[in-house]
């Protein structure tokens, strides 16, 4: 991963330009989006109970990573729609899935030492993406990067596209 | 391309009051649970293929080093000396030393580095890529991501809230703000816009 701030910018980024085109896509799915962006990254858990802390525990093999794959996102984009009401379950779940998958893109551009990154298809294909090696999760410059491109969306939206008339969005 | 909330859950064929309840929806919540639960393992045990880019990695290694030379491994370890470079990877048996050869990298002690490589004999790897992962670089992506991750919470909490009755997230009519919430404590405060 980027670091999760940038991967909150580039959600933040891409469904607000998508709010220019899709007026349902109001600020609280905007919202939405970035909350999704953030799911890939539960699989951080490792870093607070290492997997083999839970294999010893539990006495089973056992893998945090799968939350960061291509099924488990989607499990968790699936408990997202379940928790949201059924008058905005669709929205709640194209919001979450443009956000995650935002992020598993992302990801896969991400520098690795086999050169290959996410399972997108797993538990479907084992199959790892190749991935350009781009940057790594600890450096900042794609924190910067994407804060800048969203700075410039936000300053975009709240001169021209904000409030009750995105027709007038620049997104045209 | 252009539709709003209203007109999609119309759309909807399978009745979505089904898991609008209290009851339903903390019964598919553990449905969902339970089927990601069911991956931790099922990802634990997948198969090393080369052709899928899945190397063993190192507690595989960690486990039985023997089993593992003559092919390619990745691991990801905890520097303990520099020249020779000496990574520490953590295992359900406690922790096991690599010796990597051919690296290329100038690490500091502590820092985490990530090798590519073919195992020469049990614990030593020679390495054809790999790179180096700073102490500080992730104090910052952790600290940033705590902060990312504060900022969402604060946009979900601003924006929705749960319906008490069936336990769903439904829109806020208007944000909640800091100054909402100052107005309903203290009554003489400025509202909102």
């Amino acid at each position: 991963m980027p670091d999760l701030l940038a991967h909150a910018f580039i959600a933040y980024a891409v469904c607000r330009v998508l709010s220019w085109r899709w007026e349902w896509l109001t600020t609280e799915y905007v919202t939405v989006g970035m909350a999704g962006a953030l799911i890939p990254d539960i699989t951080k858990v490792y870093l607070v109970v290492p997997n083999h802390t839970m294999e010893r525990l539990l006495g089973t093999p056992f893998s945090w990573y799968s939350l960061g794959t291509g099924g488990g996102v989607l499990v968790s984009v699936l408990i997202g729609v379940v928790l949201a009401a059924s008058e905005v379950r669709r929205p709640v779940g194209v919001a979450l899935g443009i956000g995650a998958g935002s992020h598993l893109l992302a990801d896969s551009l991400l520098l690795t030492p086999t050169g290959y990154s996410t399972q997108l298809l797993w538990p479907l294909s084992q199959v790892r993406t190749p991935s350009p090696g781009l940057y790594l999760s600890t450096q900042p410059a794609p924190m910067i990067v994407t804060g800048v491109v969203a700075a410039g969306v936000w300053l975009l939206h709240s001169r021209y596209g904000g409030g009750s008339r995105p027709e007038n969005g620049p997104g045209k | 391309m252009f539709v709003r909330p209203n007109d999609i859950s119309q759309s909807i064929d399978v009745s979505p009051d089904m898991i609008d309840s209290t009851r339903g929806r903390l019964l598919a919540v553990l449905c969902l649970l339970a089927v990601q639960v069911s991956l931790f393992p099922l990802y634990a045990q997948q198969p090393t293929d080369p052709a899928a880019h899945v190397y063993p990695e190192g507690p595989d290694v960690a486990s039985d080093p023997a089993a593992y030379i003559g092919e390619r491994v990745e691991i990801t370890g905890i520097v303990q000396r520099t020249a020779p470079l000496v990574v520490r990877v953590e295992t359900t048996e406690g922790s096991m030393t690599v010796r990597v050869a051919n690296h290329g990298l100038s690490p500091e002690r502590g820092a985490k580095v990530r090798v590519f490589g073919t195992l020469t004999a049990a614990g030593e790897l020679r390495a054809t890529d790999g790179f180096v992962v700073p102490q500080r670089g992730r104090w910052y992506a952790w600290g940033i991501s705590f902060l990312a991750g504060l900022w969402v919470l604060w946009r979900l909490v601003a924006h929705w809230r749960v319906k008490l009755a069936t336990l769903g997230f439904v829109p806020r009519e208007t944000p909640a703000t800091i100054r909402t919430w100052l107005e309903r404590t203290m009554p003489g405060a400025e509202g909102p816009d």
